[in-house]
């Protein structure tokens, strides 16, 4: 059933971030896509897999250099700010350290690690500490049900997260494969406790966890749209299970800073049945991206 | 011509009252000179000029050139822009509905439904918890829908498509304007009248589900309004608001579809809350009442009521469609005419 209460935090948030990120940018002045060369295209909600698909020409000009850069990116209803240090072209060819946090409803995460970005491929290692508000950590007793992940009778969860993801494109025409292997080590999680990741939206008996996906996005109105759809497998071994989803995939380049996009991960195959809780189902997300150096920035 | 309506509660609709005129086709926005462009070389464009403004030449050239004699853009902002104080306004609307959750909901201070509702509980409520969550987690899609499409129309159509992001600005300004004072309002009136919701006796007698935070005080104390209703009808009403005044598609038939089939949306969410049995029949009137007139009231008191600027501006293909809001003694009605 529903938790309206989340709902209308959920609500009241929305209008919070998307006032602070996507109409902040434009108070300097919004800029017409026509104006301007066509800037590539970030994946939705985190998903760094498309925003390669499209690769980012903008940010391939100028010259290597050490940088700041930063991302910020806000939906419905989550807020991810991400800050690197690095060597080379921000955003497009380059090395260095990077860390961002994740605030979103009941949960919020804290990562920080290396991270190598090519234009068609990009890795990252690093580790990730995970706290939610009104997520408890789950007595073990499978499958686990919408219903059963909601208990809030044990303590709330916390834990480690080490990962390690690579992400890579391959040119198809007017669009592009992309993919995504990342593997997880979760750790601090008690003996007897399974976990809720809302991250991943399964419940991972830790502490091992491998993440596979693949799709294809194709470029539309001089590929300012890139329509596609994705598939992806996440294994989970302790728990001798894996879990399918597959959904539509929609980005777009506002400018060369700003995009939008929308992420619909709807469950296949699972042994679990979480509803919509196992989904992800994102809302409209903007990402918004800063580096010094920057030769047309937005604001002066 | 088509009319529809919109209506809630018991009143009757009424009929609309707005004369069509007829769409017209203007030169493509590259045409610099006030040089006649033959009809069939022009584009949808999204506007059409208001023969009222536009007093002298031919009627190609009362198309191309607004009365200033500047060629006219096709399809760009002619209302007030989003004020300063608009984004105050909309930072105090986020922080009523932050206030909302902190105001205790312990105990219900309403409970049980009334005379109107019990009718409508016993006819919808689907039998079987399975059904009712099902029910729900449809309600979550259809909400999802309507506030995407608003999400869409600004950032896919207005800006990405009709490489506008000045047109596209305002209307996700008013857009999170809209969606944080239905929100604002909502919260509040939920932690405040602190209903409880129709599933609470399950809390009572169902083992699985008293353990869930869904029996938790906080959410099952929060029935009137519907959260769910309100955004998905305000979500929907601003979504019409912009298809009627800037003409987003550049077919009144489109615009059209587009604004129905988003009420329609908003309306499957308010029938689906009553079926998944999170909500009574007049928690969800309210929030879509909420929701209907903050969605349409505010875009337009703010900003569409009064067109500024180039001559021409105000009008557009959609000039043939309008909205008007029909008060009555225990209800209100939208009548558009199409």
């Amino acid at each position: 059933m529903a938790r309206p209460k989340l709902r209308g935090l959920r609500d009241a948030l929305a209008a919070t971030l998307a006032t602070a990120v996507v109409l902040a940018p434009s108070s300097a002045e919004a800029q017409d896509p026509g104006s301007i060369p066509p800037s590539g295209i970030d994946g939705p909600t985190g998903a760094r897999d498309l925003q390669l698909a499209a690769g980012r020409p903008y940010w391939s000009g100028g010259k290597s250099r050490l940088f700041v850069s930063s991302t910020m990116e806000g939906g419905l209803a989550y807020y991810r700010p991400q800050l690197a240090l690095g060597y080379g072209k921000p955003h497009w060819r380059w090395f260095g350290a990077e860390t961002q946090s994740r605030v979103s409803i009941g949960s919020g995460s804290t990562y920080a690690g290396l991270r190598a970005a090519l234009p068609n491929a990009d890795i990252r290692v690093g580790s990730r500490y995970v706290f939610a508000a009104n997520q408890s950590y789950l007595l073990r007793a499978p499958p686990y049900t919408d219903d059963t992940i909601d208990f809030d009778d044990q303590p709330n969860a916390r834990y480690v997260s080490l990962e390690a993801e690579i992400n890579g494109s391959l040119p198809v025409g007017d669009g592009a494969l992309f993919g995504t292997l990342a593997g997880f080590h979760m750790s601090g999680v008690p003996d007897a406790y399974d976990v809720f990741d809302q991250m991943l939206f399964v419940v991972v008996e830790p502490p091992w966890v491998a993440r596979i996906r693949g799709g294809y996005v194709h470029g539309l109105a001089g590929g300012i749209l890139q329509l596609g759809a994705a598939v992806e497998t996440i294994a989970i071994p302790e728990r001798d299970m894996l879990v399918v989803r597959a959904g539509p995939q929609l980005a777009v380049a506002l400018t060369h800073h700003l995009d939008a996009a929308v992420s619909i991960m709807a469950v296949v195959a699972s042994r679990d049945s979480l509803r919509l809780d196992g989904a992800e189902i994102g809302q409209f997300g903007f990402r918004y991206r800063w580096a010094t150096g920057d030769p047309f920035p937005e604001f002066q | 011509v088509a009319g529809a309506v919109i209506a809630w509660g018991c009143a009757a609709a009424g009929t609309a009252a707005a004369q069509p005129t007829p769409a017209v086709t203007s030169a493509p926005p590259s045409t610099a000179a006030p040089a006649p462009a033959p009809p069939s070389a022009a584009v949808p464009t999204g506007v059409t000029p208001s023969s009222a403004n536009a007093t002298t030449g031919t009627a190609p050239q009362r198309e191309a050139l607004g009365t200033s004699g500047k060629p006219r853009d096709d399809f760009v902002w002619r209302y007030p822009t989003f004020r300063t104080s608009e984004y105050v306004a909309t930072g105090i609307f986020a922080g009523m509905g932050v206030a909302g959750l902190v105001i205790p909901t312990a105990t219900p201070r309403w409970r049980g439904p009334t005379g109107v509702d019990r009718p409508f509980r016993d006819g919808l409520r689907l039998d079987g918890r399975e059904s009712r969550k099902t029910a729900d987690d449809i309600s979550d899609i259809t909400l999802t829908l309507t506030l995407n499409y608003a999400a869409f129309d600004g950032t896919v159509v207005a800006w990405a498509l009709r490489d506008k992001g000045s047109v596209a600005y305002q209307m996700m300004a008013i857009n999170v304007e809209v969606l944080a004072l239905t929100a604002g309002i909502s919260s509040l009136s939920k932690a405040i009248i602190a209903r409880e919701r129709p599933y609470a006796d399950e809390c009572r007698t169902d083992p699985v589900l008293r353990r869930a935070d869904d029996c938790e005080p906080d959410s099952v104390n929060v029935s009137f309004i519907s959260g769910h209703s309100s955004m998905a009808f305000a979500a929907a009403s601003v979504t019409c608001m912009h298809h009627a005044y800037l003409g987003l598609y550049a077919s009144p038939g489109a615009d059209t579809a587009a604004c129905l089939g988003a009420y329609g949306a908003a309306a499957a969410t308010g029938v689906l809350r009553i079926m998944s049995d999170n909500h009574y029949a007049t928690d969800v009137a309210s929030g879509a009442a909420v929701g209907t007139l903050v969605g349409l009231g505010l875009p337009w008191l703010l900003h569409y009521r009064s067109p500024v600027g180039d001559d021409d501006a105000a009008t557009g293909p959609m000039d043939d469609v309008s909205f008007t809001i029909v008060p009555g003694p225990t209800s209100a009605s939208v009548v558009g005419v199409f």
